[in-house]
């Protein structure tokens, strides 16, 4: 490790290259040895000194750094008013540049939005990036935190552990200081207001302590209340205290009644504190000792693999010795007591990693986006800078001539360009926070709660540091090249059209532009088209005009399961006595887009190999109306019926990938397969659909319906369809089936589409992100392009009239500027295509249902690019008709 | 260096009309310095400690240059006595001759400043 101030040492050595050679050799080490003293008082004294410490260090560098430069070109001697008048000279200095740009405020506005748009654009993404993949989780050693995972071979899925391999690797993971195991847990806290099904977590032994949470009141568990026969103890989360519990201190130490037990409340913690279940990140309302969430089967069952783990490592100690020493256990004692699970290995990842890595996998094509626009946005504000000083040569080489020194004239440009690109910046960075806020409440993103999305001091700073600097080179090194004509020779040019040199530099940063714009036209198009393919009729049912909700029989209300099938039929009974519901369908577990968890497949000729693997397949248990109602379509057979029930042995509908595996859909009808155990005989086969939901990507789906009446479940879930608004069914519905059964809780209750569309929160903020650069990118170049049509037309007024007075038409003059325009862009969409080819590899990454290369989003980008390039130049084309012939030539 | 009238003319008294008023930064540098000689670091402590806010390494620099160009300051060939030496740390700084009248011409300033403000009644004391 090096020691902690290198770096800094490191960074301010290059701030110090910025100064002439000549002070930096004088005082530069001294300026060292002073900072370092200075860096020390500030180091370790909080993250908010640092960040105060190194802005003013940057800009007082930055500030000090070109006044040096300044003076260096102004002849290197001594200041000529000494030491002591400078503010005052500088204030006078700044007056004139802000006359000159008011004199031209339409460039400076475009500059100005230019480097506003690129600063908030760049660093929403940056700070986005930052705060979700980047900074280390708050937790006292974040770094360190670790979590074990059951990895299937082959695969990118992630899985618990039993109660057992975690107390293997507990007791013999010496590079892990710690590992607490968590669950997730379900309970129906009972109250006068009837049942409510509640999440929350499940933890082992040390849980708050590793992660330095501290109660908000009351404590955590003690030890002992992680023992087998201790009372069960409870801790709530601050919102269930306050929204439940009013907030009551003296809850603490009362009981909670649920449907398997009472616990004493003990403490509520922070609110946060989110805990740590990190997949679908729930609302959690309380913690409660495994030991009483668990089953005496749980704690024993080798392959009851529902558990997540939190390890610290030992200091010290790499992540690989941890991973070795875990595979080692694994294969010494798990693989041992389960030899069948071959596929299986124990894995040690950083915490955060299970949904960091796919957040970090989608956002490349989206830093990449932000870095097109950068690149667009500088290179616009540079095109835009650059032509502006070139067409003040005239006036540089008149003051020249008049007597101005080369320092002076340098200076005066240089404070102009400063004041734009910091106006730029600034308003960039007054922009760039309610721009991420917008974007956020736009799409949320699906990150844990405890990360706070707040704009990032060091994205603005590198976004807003990179426009700076490309402007004040843009901006004046043209001038600077200015000047340095003798005035005799530049005079005697001033008025003549614009080099040919120059002329075409303007146009090849617009080319540019329309390159890098056609890029990000393209990805912004691939993934609205691949948003739209994970649409609705992909995935092979009905979701509007559905309400959905789940019932968790509880047997107070209902003891016998055999009794079911009548509660089913009250329930259809009850809710259908409402006239807006025109049919109910039910299904055990789960409604779409959600499902259950896998069961195994078999069949008589099942390959060795597969049978050994075993293929997973999703068994729902349906009513008859459940197909028809979802509009999942059969395409051999029949479907469920309500004779079913009787059948002497069970049948089943099978989805077409399952009739695949069994040679076709004809060839399936009739045949059995094993489901879950039972056999089962095949009566029809159905299209396949993505019951899960669009999201989670899997090669195929292996659906299994058979008769809910045949095998009645405890958890049903009840499909409503409507024409109404299926959200207004929801309180009715839930009330009605609350006077049913009181001791059931109703949840998951959802219209089917909300559900869908929740599914599609985390890409959506990539695509709303992606459209917004592309078009701003696309604007700017517009911009970009008119001014350099625009300008190119005022300078060449004069050609233009003679040719008008020579007799050329009006049109054809419109058809060469709009020409001249349309050639630039195509030679831009040419390099664009190219680069979009090459980014096609990155596009993949975060597309579902397209390619990353494809033909008609290509084609769309270029029509809307020449589109847009078209109207950029009709405006200054038709200015070029309008000249008229006399006052040209008069000008 | 034609361009400084004080190094152009060190034996005459500083000029009073066009050079005065001193930058405060450079009255502070220059009292400071007339306390002991510093190097720069030592300098930037010694001008916090009264009370200056935060000067930075660079504004710093830039001042002693201009200070050093002008003769108001020189560069010492040797750390003082009773110092140990820090390589590190680069140059000590000691206020000129010329540097102690130009200082004590702005003091001098002040004064009359103080005077006047006394004589209105603005200051008491």
């Amino acid at each position: 490790m090096r020691p902690p101030g290198r770096r800094a040492l490191d960074a301010y050595e290059l701030l110090l290259r910025l100064y002439p050679r000549a002070f930096r050799e004088r005082f530069g080490a001294s300026m060292m040895a002073a900072f370092e003293a200075e860096q020390e008082a500030v180091h370790g004294r909080g993250p908010v000194r640092a960040v105060v410490f190194w802005s003013r260090t940057v800009w007082a560098t930055l500030a000090s750094a070109l006044l040096e430069h300044v003076r260096a070109l102004r002849g290197g001697g001594p200041d000529r008013r000494g030491p002591w008048r400078f503010d005052a000279d500088l204030l006078a200095e700044l007056r004139m540049p802000l006359r000159t740009l008011s004199g031209s405020p339409r460039t400076s506005f475009a500059v100005v939005l230019c480097i506003a748009l690129g600063t908030a654009g760049t660093s929403a993404v940056l700070t986005l990036y930052s705060s979700t993949v980047l900074r280390p989780l708050p937790f006292p050693e974040a770094e360190r935190l670790v979590r074990v995972w059951t990895h299937e071979r082959g695969t990118d899925e992630r899985g618990g552990l039993s109660f057992r391999d975690y107390e293997d690797l507990r007791d013999g993971a010496t590079t892990l200081d710690r590992l607490v195991a968590t669950g997730r847990s379900r309970l129906m806290f009972l109250g006068d207001d009837g049942a409510r099904r509640v999440e929350g977590e499940a933890v082992t032994a040390g849980y708050f302590e590793l992660l330095g949470v501290r109660p908000l009141a009351g404590r955590f568990f003690a030890r002992d209340e992680h023992l087998v026969g201790s009372d069960p103890a409870m801790v709530l989360s601050a919102r269930t205290w306050h929204d439940r519990f009013g907030g009551d201190p003296g809850l603490l130490g009362s009981t909670v009644s649920t449907a398997t037990g009472s616990f004493t409340v003990i403490g509520v913690a922070p609110g946060r504190f989110p805990g740590t279940i990190e997949d679908d990140f729930p609302d959690l309302e309380f913690w409660v000792p495994l030991v009483h969430d668990q089953t005496e089967e749980e704690r024993v069952d080798r392959d009851a693999r529902s558990l997540w783990t939190i390890g610290r490592l030992e200091p010290e100690t790499e992540l690989a010795a941890a991973a070795e020493q875990v595979t080692a256990i694994d294969e010494r004692i798990v693989r041992s007591d389960s030899p069948g699970d071959t596929e299986m290995a124990l894995r040690v990842e950083p915490m955060g990693e299970n949904w960091r890595a796919d957040l970090r996998r989608r956002s490349l094509a989206l830093l990449l986006a932000a870095g097109l626009l950068l690149l667009v946005a500088a290179t616009n504000a540079a095109g835009l800078l650059s032509s502006r000083s070139l067409d003040r040569r005239g006036e540089m080489t008149l003051r020249v001539a008049l007597g101005a020194g080369r320092g002076r004239l340098v200076r005066q440009i240089l404070a102009e360009t400063l004041i734009l690109t910091s106006a730029g910046a600034a308003l960039g960075t007054l922009v760039a926070p309610p721009l991420l806020r917008a974007f956020l409440r736009l799409a949320p993103e699906e990150v844990p709660a405890y990360l706070t999305i707040q704009p990032d001091l060091r994205a603005l700073g590198l976004a807003a540091g990179v426009l700076v600097v490309t402007a004040l080179v843009a901006g004046t090194v043209p001038a600077l090249v200015g000047t340095r004509i003798r005035p005799a020779g530049a005079l005697s040019t001033r008025g003549a059209t614009t080099g040919r040199r120059e002329r075409s530099f303007g146009e090849a940063l617009i080319v540019a532009e329309v390159a890098v714009t056609v890029v990000l036209l393209v990805g912004a198009g691939l993934l609205v088209r691949s948003y739209r393919s994970m649409g609705v009729t992909e995935l092979g049912y009905r979701t509007s005009g559905l309400l959905k909700m789940a019932l968790f029989v509880d047997t107070v209300d209902v003891d016998r399961d055999a009794d079911l099938p009548d509660l089913y039929d009250r329930v259809r009974a009850t809710l259908g006595a409402d006239a807006r519901v025109d049919r109910i369908a039910l299904v055990s577990p789960t409604a779409p887009p959600a499902t259950g968890g896998a069961t195994s497949i078999g069949w008589t000729g099942m390959p060795q190999e597969d049978r050994e693997r075993g293929v997973r397949t999703h068994l729902h248990h349906v009513d008859p109306n459940f197909l028809p109602t979802l509009e999942i379509p059969i395409v051999a057979g029949r479907g469920i019926e309500a004779a079913d029930a009787d059948e002497p042995v069970p049948v089943a509908v099978v989805s077409a990938s399952v009739a695949e595996v069994l040679g076709g859909a004809d060839e399936a009808v009739g045949r059995e397969v094993e489901v879950g155990g039972t056999t089962h005989r095949i009566v029809g086969v159905a299209s396949d659909v993505m019951y899960a939901g669009p999201v989670l990507r899997r090669p195929r789906d292996l659906d299994v319906y058979a008769s809910l009446a045949r095998e009645p479940g405890r958890v049903v879930s009840i499909v409503l369809s409507t024409r109404a608004d299926p959200s207004e069914l929801i309180a009715s519905s839930t009330e009605r089936l609350h006077d049913l059964a009181p001791r059931s809780p109703v949840d998951w209750v959802d219209p089917l589409a909300a559900d869908v569309d929740g599914d599609f929160q985390g890409p959506r903020v990539y695509v709303v992100l992606l459209v917004a650069f592309a078009s701003s990118s696309l604007g700017l170049t517009a911009v970009g392009l008119f001014g350099t049509l625009a300008g190119l037309v005022a300078k060449r007024r004069g050609e233009i009239g003679i040719r008008r007075a020579l007799g050329a038409g009006r049109a054809g003059l419109v058809r060469a500027v709009v020409a001249r325009g349309l050639a630039i862009a195509a030679v831009g969409l040419a390099l664009g295509s190219l680069g979009a080819v090459a980014a096609a590899g990155i596009f993949r990454s975060m597309l579902y249902g397209v390619g990353g290369l494809d033909l008609p989003t290509l084609a769309a980008s270029a029509v809307v690019m020449s589109l847009v390039a078209a109207l950029a130049s009709a405006i200054p084309a038709v200015a070029a008709a309008r000249v008229s012939p006399v006052s040209a030539l008069k000008g | 260096m034609s361009a400084s009238p004080v190094s152009m003319a060190p034996e005459a008294p500083v000029s009073k009309s066009a050079d005065l008023p001193l930058k405060p930064l450079v009255v502070d540098v220059l009292l400071a310095l007339c306390e002991q000689p510093q190097h720069g670091y030592g300098l930037m402590k010694r001008l916090q400690r009264d009370g200056q806010k935060a000067v930075h390494t660079g504004p710093l620099y830039r001042t002693l240059r201009d200070l050093l160009e002008s003769g108001l300051v020189e560069e010492l060939a040797e750390p003082p006595e009773g110092v140990a030496d820090d390589p590190r740390r680069g140059g000590y700084y000691a206020v000129s001759a010329v540097g102690r009248e130009a200082l004590a011409a702005e003091l001098r300033r002040l004064r009359s400043l103080v005077e006047r403000g006394r004589s209105v009644g603005v200051v008491r004391g």
